[in-house]
């Protein structure tokens, strides 16, 4: 089924908008990733961590949000990682190691040898579980 | 009432299968209806329920995109910025089924002028068809009468509700 004017509808919408949705949805996407793996993806520890309700906790871990500032550092200091980095001149305290691969792609970590020869090492960011998942291969060297 | 599934081409991606449903021998499909619904003080919404719903297409359908009224599902979440936004209603509520991280099947929606659904009697229809549908989808899976780890696994599927 094809929807009528579909690309003309997509179209319209404000780069702004399509930005704000995107950069959230990143937001909440790293905010579970470290709900996994510092609290074994139980929103009730983060609760107790924040010393707040689990259905405040539930409410501000899903769907559409406009998070403030001050949230975030809250969440940041609660989950002991960043959930966002700011390229800064002053002390950076980022625990980030790594850019991550887009949604969709693949990273391969390489070893390179002194004459130059490519050896892959561990396999990285795997596209989320589908068996026809076509995933297109992004070579990053380390 | 019959309710046969058809995929939505314009959404579905590689990671993720966007459904709706015909009833019966309806012209438009129920996603349909509401895509074509004019909300003319609830444009901004509006766009972002398609960005929200291309964004899923991109990362695949997490439990925590959506929000969770018994067995139904609704996009989006409401956010203290709508509520802000709208003096006199909830927001717009598309209502839908994550069946899982691939498949999602979009239904109808409307303004919700009330926290519980079943007050709202814009959107009481198309949360109870949510449901209805999300039973229907549980029992085709509970029978193996659907594989939903499949490609094209909805599509032209009828199911009774």
């Amino acid at each position: 089924m094809k929807l009528k004017n579909y690309k003309d509808r997509i179209s319209q919408i404000p780069s702004e908008t399509r930005d704000l949705v995107k950069f959230n949805m990143d937001v909440l996407e790293r905010i579970h990733e470290l709900l996994e793996k510092k609290f074994d993806g139980k929103q009730k520890l983060l609760a107790q961590k924040m010393n707040k309700s689990e259905a405040e906790i539930s409410k501000l871990l899903s769907g559409y949000h406009n998070y403030t500032f001050k949230t975030i550092i809250k969440l940041q200091n609660a989950l002991g990682e960043q959930i966002l980095a700011v390229c800064t001149d002053g002390v950076d305290n980022s625990t980030f190691v790594q850019a991550k691969a887009p949604h969709g792609y693949e990273t391969v970590t390489m070893n390179v040898s002194e004459c130059g020869d490519l050896e892959e090492v561990t396999n990285g960011f795997v596209a989320a579980n589908k068996s026809n998942v076509t995933h297109k291969p992004t070579t990053g060297v380390s | 009432m019959k309710a046969v599934f058809e995929i939505i081409e314009d959404y579905s991606t590689e990671l993720v299968e966007f459904y709706t449903v015909r009833l019966e021998d309806d012209e438009l499909t129920e996603y349909e209806k509401f895509y074509e619904k004019d909300f003319p003080d609830h444009k901004e919404e509006i766009q972002i329920i398609d960005s929200i719903i291309i964004e899923i297409g991109l990362r695949g359908a997490k439990k925590y995109q959506f929000k969770h009224e018994g067995a139904a599902d609704a996009i989006p979440f409401v956010s203290d910025e709508i509520k802000e936004n709208n003096q006199n209603d909830w927001g717009i509520r598309l209502y839908c089924v994550r069946v899982n991280e691939n498949v999602v099947i979009l239904l109808n929606g409307d303004i919700k002028t009330n926290r519980d659904p079943e007050r709202c009697d814009n959107v009481k229809p198309h949360f109870r068809l949510s449901r209805r549908i999300a039973r229907g989808i549980d029992n085709a899976i509970a029978e193996k009468d659907i594989n939903v780890t499949i490609i094209d696994c909805l599509n032209h599927y009828e199911i009774y509700i």
